[in-house]
């Protein structure tokens, strides 16, 4: 008796899921135009110009060395500044020391004389 | 369950996929498409009842996701489901823009398979269900489609529609009596007899 009532109760379930078991079967599947359209719609999707430029830039900091590397870069950099503007008498000392105190010292003639006509015949 | 550990890391493997489309990656692109678009065209066909609309939705839904990407939040939800609720309110809206038009104004998919009499109920059926499932409350078809069309567990459902468990399962209980009714009823009427 329990049973059949059990069976009563499940056949519309049975039944009903032949329904939904056809509208699985039956349900579209995208085909190549409708792909198409959603990969260009991608590939027209870009981030603002404000995110580009962020992304940009941490990329730059990441390939330079991170964190580390923009601050000895940004602390050399205040130095220069300092150095060029300020131009403490120090300085040109040791300019004179590292380059020889002669703005010539540290000109280089490539084409002097024959050296070129000597460094052919040399061959 | 399985499932929901198949789900956990598609969901991962989503949200990487989702990133490399940000960076131009038009192969992430496509492969967040071949998983997901298919879903997302059924369950679109299944809320709307029609496969060209659906099309249209399906397109929306994945240039919203494409849209987004930029602003996605890894791990925090995921794609599947994300793309579950855009479609239900594109449809929302889509039905809203319908109304006034008569239920059997709405265009058949067109059936190009041959017509072998499995065939023919297999078909009869399917549509026999899409005309009684746009006869459902909204939010019911919703949770039918889900659980009976796309196979989702009621705590995904739950998730997905915003509601508790108890909810989805109060929902469903409705909608399959109303169905049941309605379906088994019109058995005689198209002309489909046992299996």
């Amino acid at each position: 008796m329990m049973g059949e009532q059990s069976d009563t109760g499940k056949r519309p379930e049975m039944e009903l899921e032949t329904y939904f078991a056809a509208a699985r079967d039956t349900a579209p599947v995208p085909d190549a135009a409708l792909l198409g359209r959603v990969l260009m719609d991608a590939g027209r999707v870009r981030l603002p110009w404000h995110r580009r430029l962020v992304r940009r830039w941490r990329e730059m900091r990441a390939a330079m060395g991170g964190a580390p590397a923009m601050a000895a870069l940004g602390c050399a950099l205040v130095v220069g500044l300092w150095l060029g503007v300020a131009r403490p008498d120090g300085v040109a000392l040791i300019a004179a020391n590292v380059v020889g105190g002669d703005d010539a010292a540290v000109m280089v003639d490539v084409m002097a004389g024959d050296a070129f006509a000597s460094l052919e015949g040399a061959f | 369950m399985a499932q929901s550990t198949t789900d956990e890391a598609g969901g991962a493997e989503d949200d990487a996929l989702l990133q490399a489309v940000v960076d131009g990656d038009m192969r992430a692109a496509r492969a967040l498409s071949e998983r997901h678009l298919a879903r997302v065209l059924a369950h679109a066909a299944h809320l709307l009842g029609n496969a060209a609309e659906a099309e249209d939705v399906a397109q929306e839904a994945m240039l919203r996701l494409w849209r987004i990407a930029p602003d996605w939040m890894p791990g925090r939800a995921r794609v599947s489901t994300w793309l579950y609720r855009v479609v239900a309110n594109l449809c929302t809206d889509q039905l809203r823009r319908r109304r006034g038009v008569a239920l059997d104004d709405v265009p058949e998919p067109a059936d190009e398979r041959p017509d072998v009499e499995v065939e023919m109920h297999r078909a009869t059926r399917a549509r026999a269900l899409g005309h009684a499932l746009m006869r459902l409350p909204e939010r019911q078809r919703q949770a039918v489609v889900l659980r009976h069309l796309d196979g989702l567990g009621n705590a995904r459902i739950a998730q997905i529609m915003e509601i508790s468990v108890d909810a989805v399962e109060s929902l469903l209980a409705r909608g399959k009596r109303t169905l049941s009714s309605d379906l088994l009823d019109q058995r005689e009427e198209l002309g489909l007899h046992d299996g």
